[in-house]
C-alpha cells in the first residue's frame, strides 16, 4: 500500500454538521467509521476520495440498546460489540454468529457495523443476517430522515442507494416471533476464520405450533454482486415440516438461483457447491433455536 | 565446562525487540534522506520504445528521476542478467524501468504516475515447460554474453540451468524391481513473506565514489560482491551496514529494493535515498519460491526395497537468473530422499519465463523435492500393502550408509525422528471424526538437507579492560535465534559470563568475512569459528594472569569470567583487566577461521565428492488432519516434528525454529498461492495472499532428534531450514488415509480436495455399477 495522497478532512460534531459538509462536497466526499475498507481503499489507490468526514467526533452514534419492537444498534457500534453483545446474542444469533466472523479480531475491534452495511461488499458478514432478520436503517441528510429495509439498500457491488451526503445512523432488528432461529455460517480460504467469506449463507425460520415452517428466509453472500435473498430456497421451505429432504430441497435451489463469479477466492461452480453445503447446516442451526426456543 | 550451552536461556535480542526499541530496515532515517519509488513495467515481455518523465520532472518534491540508460549495470548472484532498471527490454510484469526520488515518499509515489513509458508488446512465456519448446520466445537471447558461475547453460533457448546426476545403474536397479512407478508432481511459486518489506538506505559520496548501504540481509558479503562486481569498483567502494532483519526466509539474499536505491544515490549527489517497498512490490517484483515440475520413476522390490530412480525435474527461475541454479542443482540432488538408493539418475533442468523472478525460500529446493519424493513414497506403500511408516524406515539412511555420491553418511538421526514423531501422533490408531461429514487420518513425511559445502566462517573475538567480549562475526541476526545461540557459545568456549557477549552487528568495513546466514549453517560454521577463536582467547586469558600475577598459567582456571588458582577464585577478568588505569593495559584478541574443507568427512570417490555435505539434516513430520468432505476444507489437528539438530545449544530455540518451520508447511501446502494470468499477479496483497494465521495452526508438538556429530561445534548442526519441507507431504498423506484421495501438485486447496472427493466418489460409483 502505498502513502495517502492529499485530501480534506472533516471532523464533525454533529449529524447535521456531516450531512452539511457531504452535500457541499458532492459525490467524491467519503464517511469514515472504521477506516478498515476505506483507508485500505485510499493507500491502494481504488479510491482517491477529495473530502474524508470523520464520523466518530459524533456523540451517540455507537451503542447497542433494547427499544420498543426490537433492537437499535448505533451505526458506529463496532463488530466486537456487536460479537459480545449478550442483548445480540438472544435476540439476533445470525447476526451474532456472523459478527464473530467477521475478518480478523484485529479489523472487528475497528470495523462498525454502519460501516458494513454502507460498504454493500458481495461478500458482506453482517448483510446477510440483517438480511434476514429483516433489520431496518435510520439514514440522516440534509433533507431529513429516512429508513429503508437493510435488503433494499444494496445496488451493485460496493453501491448502495445512499447518496453520498447521507449518513446511516443506526440499525434497528425487529423483534422475532416465537419458535424463531437464525444462524450464519461462512467459509474463507483459510479453516481458521479470519477471513473474507467465499460464501456466506444467514438463515432463520419460524415454526408453528405443530413444528411446519410458517417462515423461512434465506440470505447469501459472496455469490451474487450484492448480498442476495433465495427465494425460491424459501419458497420449498414455507409450510413443510423440516427434515432432511426439505432442507435438502431448498439448498438445491439456493444452489440454483444464486449467481456467483469466479474470482480470486473461489471457482463459481465451487461456489455453488459450498452453498449447498452452507444452507443445509445453516438451515439445521437455525431449526435447533426454534425448537429449543433460545431467541426471545 | 558449558553453563550456558544447552540451556534456554533468555534470547540475548530479546529485550530490545519485544520493548520495540531494535532498530530495523524501515526504521533507517538520515537528515537529507529523500525517499524512492518505481515506475514498474506492466507488461510481460516488451520493447521499452520511449520514456517521458518530463511531468513526473516538473512534480512537487521530486530531485532525481533515474531510467537503465542512466545506470546501465547488470547484477546477479549466480549469471549477470539482471539490469537495476530494465535496459530497452522489459522482462516480467513489475520489473523496474525508472526510479524516482523525492522529498516525501508520498511524492515520489504521486511522481511515478506521471511517468509515460511506451512498449512494443513482445512473444512471452510463462509455462515453464512451454518455455524448454524449441520454438518458445526467448526471454534472454543474449544469455550466453553474460557473466556467470560454474552451472552449465544451453544457449540460444531459455534453459539457463542444466544438471545431471548418475550413480550406479539405473536400467539394471529397474530390472531388479518387481515394481516400477511413474509419477508426475509439482509445486508452486510462493512468498518468504517476511513481515518486514524489502527496504534500504543507499548513500554516495561523490569525493571517493564509494557507496555506503545500511539494509536488513541474511548475506552482506554476498550482496557486497553482487554490488562490487555488478559496478567493476572495489571492495572499499561498497559498505554494507546490516540492520536488524524483520525476517528473510531466503527472500533478503539479493539485490532488490537496493537496485533501486543505489541507482537513486548514484545521481542524488549524495544525499541519501531510502526505498521501502510496498507489500505489493514485495509480492511481485522480489523473489517468489522456484516452481518445479517433477517426474519421478522408481523401482521396488515386493518387499519394499527400493532399487532405482530417474528423476526429471524443471524449474522456472522467472525472467532473471537470481541465486536459482543452486536451488536447480543442490535442491534436485535430494529428490532422492534421505534413502538408500543405489542405482540414481538425475536431469534438472531450470528455464527462463516471462514470470515473476524466484529464488531461495527456507530449504532452497527441498520444500519442492520432498512434495514429489514423499508422496511418491505413500503411494508406492499404499500399492505394495506396506505401512508408510514402515516402508520409510526399511530405507532410510542411517549412520554409516553411503550417501548417493557416496560420502559416508555421519550424524543421522533420521531412523529416531521417524520413530518419535509417529509415536507422538499415535500412528496406527484410529481416531474418530467428531460429525458425520468429516473424516481424519494420519500421514507422514520426511526429509534430508545438505548444507553448502564448504563455506567459510571468521570470528574475531576481542576481550575489553571490563570484561565484556566483543564477538565480530558478520551472522546477521535475521530472528532465528543466531545471536543467542553464538553469544552462548563464545562464553562457554572463552569461560565467560553470557551477558558479557556483545555481538555488534555486521559492517562489511569491520567485520570479518562470513558466507551467508543460509543454508542453515550458521550456528554450525560460524560457532566453530567462535570455538576456535574463544579458545585461544581463553588461553591468551590465562596467560595474562599468569604474567599479571606471577603464576604458572597451567595452575590458573577461568569459568564464567572468574580465574581460580589451583581451584581457589583469585580475581575476575574485569577486575584483573581493570586495573590498569587509562594509559596502560591489556589488548587480549583472537581471530579464526573455520572451514570444512579437507575434513575427512567429506571424503568421497568418483566424481561428485562437491556433493558431500559436512553435517546432514533430517526432519519427520507426522500429521493428522480432519477434512470436510462436502466443502473440502482441512484442519490440521496436530503435527509432530522430529528433527535431528545435531545437540540442541539453545533447546527453546530449535523447538521454536521448528513450529515455525512447520507453519510455513501448513501455511504454503494449504494456503498461499500466486493467483492471475498472462504473468501478471493479482494478488498482491495480504488481503488475497493467504498465509496461514494463528488461528489456522494446530497443536504442534516439536520433538529434538540429538544425533553426534565428532566436528560440530558442541555437536549442533544446523535447524533452521528443514522444518518447512515434510509438512505439506505429510498432509497429503493423511488426506490419502482420511479420504482415499491423491493430489499431486501444491497448493492442496479446498476446491482441489472437494474436487478430488467428488471424483472419488463419482468413480467408486460407476465401478460398483459396472460391477452389478
Amino acid at each position: 500500500m502505498q502513502r495517502l495522497r492529499r485530501f480534506e478532512y472533516h471532523e464533525p460534531a454533529t449529524i447535521d454538521e456531516a450531512t452539511g459538509i457531504l452535500a457541499a462536497a458532492g459525490d467524491d466526499a467519503r464517511v469514515l467509521a472504521g477506516g478498515t475498507d476505506l483507508v485500505i481503499d485510499m493507500k491502494t489507490g481504488r479510491m482517491r476520495p477529495s473530502t474524508v468526514v470523520n464520523l466518530k467526533g459524533i456523540t451517540g452514534l455507537a451503542g447497542i440498546e433494547e427499544a420498543e419492537g426490537g433492537v437499535r444498534i448505533g451505526a458506529l457500534t463496532k463488530v466486537t460489540a456487536v460479537e459480545a453483545s449478550e442483548l445480540v446474542a438472544r435476540r439476533c444469533p445470525a447476526l451474532n454468529q456472523a459478527a464473530a466472523v467477521l475478518a480478523s479480531p484485529s479489523v472487528r475491534v475497528l470495523a462498525t457495523i454502519g460501516g458494513n452495511i454502507g460498504r454493500a461488499s458481495p461478500a458482506s458478514d453482517l448483510g446477510p443476517p440483517l438480511i434476514v432478520h429483516g433489520a431496518t436503517v435510520a439514514v440522516e441528510s440534509p433533507e431529513g430522515p429516512r429508513e429503508d429495509l437493510v435488503e433494499d439498500l444494496y445496488v451493485g457491488p460496493v453501491t448502495t442507494t445512499l447518496a453520498s451526503h447521507e449518513i446511516i445512523t443506526s440499525v434497528f432488528i425487529p423483534a422475532t416471533p416465537r419458535r424463531f432461529g437464525s444462524a450464519h455460517l461462512k467459509i474463507g480460504s483459510r479453516g481458521g476464520g479470519t477471513d473474507i467469506s467465499m460464501v456466506g449463507v444467514s438463515a432463520a425460520m419460524t415454526l408453528d405450533a405443530d413444528g411446519s415452517i410458517v417462515d423461512a428466509v434465506i440470505a447469501l453472500a459472496s455469490v451474487a454482486p450484492t448480498p442476495m435473498r433465495a427465494p425460491d430456497a424459501e419458497g420449498a421451505l414455507i409450510g413443510e415440516t423440516p427434515s432432511e429432504e426439505v432442507f435438502a430441497a431448498a439448498a438445491t435451489a439456493a444452489a440454483g438461483e444464486c449467481r456467483p463469479i469466479s474470482d480470486l477466492r473461489a471457482s463459481a461452480s465451487h461456489r455453488v457447491a459450498l452453498v449447498r453445503v452452507l444452507t443445509t447446516r445453516a438451515l439445521s442451526a437455525a431449526l435447533e433455536i426454534a425448537r429449543n426456543g433460545e431467541v426471545s | 565446562m558449558t553453563t550456558n550451552v544447552g540451556r534456554s536461556v533468555p534470547r540475548v535480542d530479546g529485550y530490545e525487540k519485544v520493548t520495540g526499541a531494535h532498530v530495523y530496515g524501515v526504521d533507517i532515517q538520515i537528515a537529507g534522506m529523500l525517499h524512492g519509488a518505481v515506475v514498474r513495467s506492466p507488461h510481460a515481455h516488451a520493447r521499452i520504445v520511449s520514456i517521458d518523465t518530463a511531468a513526473a520532472a516538473q512534480a512537487p518534491g521530486v530531485e532525481v528521476i533515474v531510467t537503465g540508460r542512466d545506470f546501465p549495470f547488470l547484477f546477479g548472484g549466480a549469471c549477470q542478467d539482471q539490469p537495476y532498471l530494465a535496459i530497452d527490454r522489459v522482462r516480467y510484469i513489475g520489473e523496474p524501468v525508472v526510479a524516482i526520488a523525492a522529498r516525501t515518499e508520498a511524492e515520489a509515489q504521486e511522481a511515478v504516475d506521471l511517468v509515460t513509458v511506451e512498449y512494443e508488446e513482445l512473444p512471452a512465456v510463462f509455462d515453464m515447460m512451454e518455455a524448454l519448446d524449441e520454438n518458445a520466445p526467448l526471454v534472454h537471447p543474449d544469455m550466453d554474453t553474460y557473466v556467470k558461475g560454474g552451472h552449465v547453460i544451453v544457449p540460444h533457448t531459455n534453459i539457463n540451468t542444466l544438471w545431471t546426476f548418475q550413480c550406479g545403474d539405473v536400467e539394471a536397479g529397474f530390472a531388479e524391481a518387481d515394481h516400477i512407478f511413474e509419477h508426475e508432481f509439482s509445486a508452486h511459486a510462493i512468498s518468504p513473506a517476511a513481515l518486514e518489506p524489502h527496504v534500504s538506505v543507499a548513500k554516495y559520496d561523490p569525493v571517493t565514489g564509494g557507496y555506503t548501504l545500511w539494509l536488513p540481509t541474511d548475506r552482506p558479503f554476498q550482496m557486497r560482491g553482487e554490488l562490487t562486481s555488478s559496478l567493476g569498483v572495489t571492495s572499499d567502494k561498497v559498505r554494507i551496514i546490516v540492520t536488524g532483519v524483520g525476517g528473510s526466509f531466503g527472500g533478503k539474499n539479493t539485490l532488490i529494493s537496493e537496485t533501486i536505491s543505489v541507482a537513486l544515490a548514484r545521481h542524488s549527489g549524495g544525499r541519501p535515498v531510502r526505498v521501502e517497498f510496498t507489500r505489493e512490490e514485495d509480492l511481485v517484483a522480489s523473489t517468489t519460491r522456484v516452481p518445479a515440475v517433477m517426474r519421478l520413476k522408481t523401482g521396488v522390490t515386493n518387499d519394499g526395497m527400493l532399487t532405482a530412480r530417474t528423476a526429471e525435474i524443471v524449474w522456472d527461475s522467472g525472467a532473471y537468473t537470481a541465486n536459482t541454479p543452486g536451488v536447480a542443482i543442490r535442491g534436485s540432488s535430494t529428490i532422492v530422499g534421505p534413502y538408500r538408493v543405489p542405482n540414481v539418475s538425475i536431469e534438472s533442468r531450470q528455464v527462463y519465463t516471462n514470470r515473476a523472478i524466484t529464488g531461495s525460500y527456507r530449504g532452497y529446493g527441498t520444500t519442492q523435492v520432498t512434495w514429489a519424493c514423499e508422496s511418491q513414497m505413500d503411494i508406492m506403500a499404499a500399492e505394495l500393502g506396506i505401512d508408510p511408516v514402515s516402508f520409510r524406515l526399511r530405507n532410510a539412511y542411517e549412520e554409516g550408509d553411503p550417501y548417493i555420491n557416496e560420502q559416508i553418511m555421519h550424524g543421522v538421526g533420521l531412523h529416531e525422528s521417524l520413530k518419535r514423531s509417529a509415536e507422538e501422533i499415535g500412528w496406527g490408531e484410529v481416531d474418530r471424526a467428531p460429525a458425520p461429514h468429516l473424516r481424519r487420518g494420519k500421514g507422514i513425511a520426511t526429509m534430508i538437507k545438505p548444507t553448502a559445502t564448504p563455506t567459510s566462517s571468521n570470528a574475531v573475538i576481542k576481550v575489553e579492560h571490563d570484561g565484556r567480549v566483543t564477538v565480530l562475526v558478520a551472522a546477521p541476526e535475521i530472528g532465528a535465534g543466531q545471536s543467542t545461540v553464538l553469544a552462548q557459545m563464545a562464553a562457554d568456549s572463552i569461560g565467560v559470563p553470557l551477558d558479557s557477549i556483545v555481538i555488534p552487528g555486521t559492517d562489511t568495513a569491520f567485520t570479518p568475512f562470513n558466507g551467508p546466514v543460509a543454508s542453515s549453517r550458521t550456528t554450525y560454521h560460524v560457532g566453530n569459528a567462535i570455538m576456535l577463536a574463544g579458545a585461544e582467547v581463553r588461553e591468551k586469558i590465562l596467560r595474562a594472569a599468569g604474567e599479571i600475577m606471577e603464576l604458572e598459567p597451567v595452575s590458573l582456571d577461568l569459568m564464567d569470567g572468574v580465574i581460580y588458582h589451583d581451584g581457589e577464585r583469585i580475581t575476575t577478568v574485569a577486575d584483573m583487566l581493570g586495573s590498569f588505569g587509562f594509559l596502560d593495559g591489556y589488548s587480549i584478541t583472537a581471530e579464526a577461521r573455520y572451514s570444512p574443507k579437507g575434513s575427512p568427512l567429506l571424503k568421497a570417490p568418483g566424481p561428485y565428492e562437491w556433493m558431500s555435505s559436512i553435517f546432514w539434516m533430517f526432519a519427520t513430520h507426522a500429521v493428522e488432519v480432519e477434512v470436510d468432505i462436502e466443502t473440502g476444507q482441512v484442519r490440521v489437528v496436530k503435527v509432530a516434528a522430529a528433527q535431528d539438530v545435531g545437540r540442541a545449544i539453545h533447546p527453546l530455540g530449535c523447538e521454536q525454529q521448528i513450529e515455525g518451520g512447520v507453519m510455513m508447511g501448513i501455511s504454503n501446502g494449504l494456503f498461499e498461492q500466486y493467483k492471475g494470468s498472462g504473468g501478471k499477479i493479482a494478488n498482491s496483497s495480504f488481503a488475497d495472499y493467504k498465509l496461514a494465521t494463528m488461528p489456522d495452526l494446530p497443536e504442534i508438538v516439536p520433538i529434538i532428534v540429538e544425533s553426534e556429530h565428532s566436528e560440530a561445534p558442541y555437536g549442533a548442526k544446523g535447524v533452521g531450514e528443514p522444518g518447512a519441507a515434510p509438512t505439506a507431504a505429510a498432509i497429503a498423506n493423511a488426506l490419502y488415509d482420511a479420504v482415499g484421495i491423491r493430489l499431486m501438485d501444491t497448493p492442496l486447496t479446498a476446491e482441489s480436495i472437494r474436487e478430488a472427493i467428488e471424483a472419488l466418489a463419482e468413480e467408486q460409483a460407476s465401478e460398483a455399477g459396472r460391477s452389478q
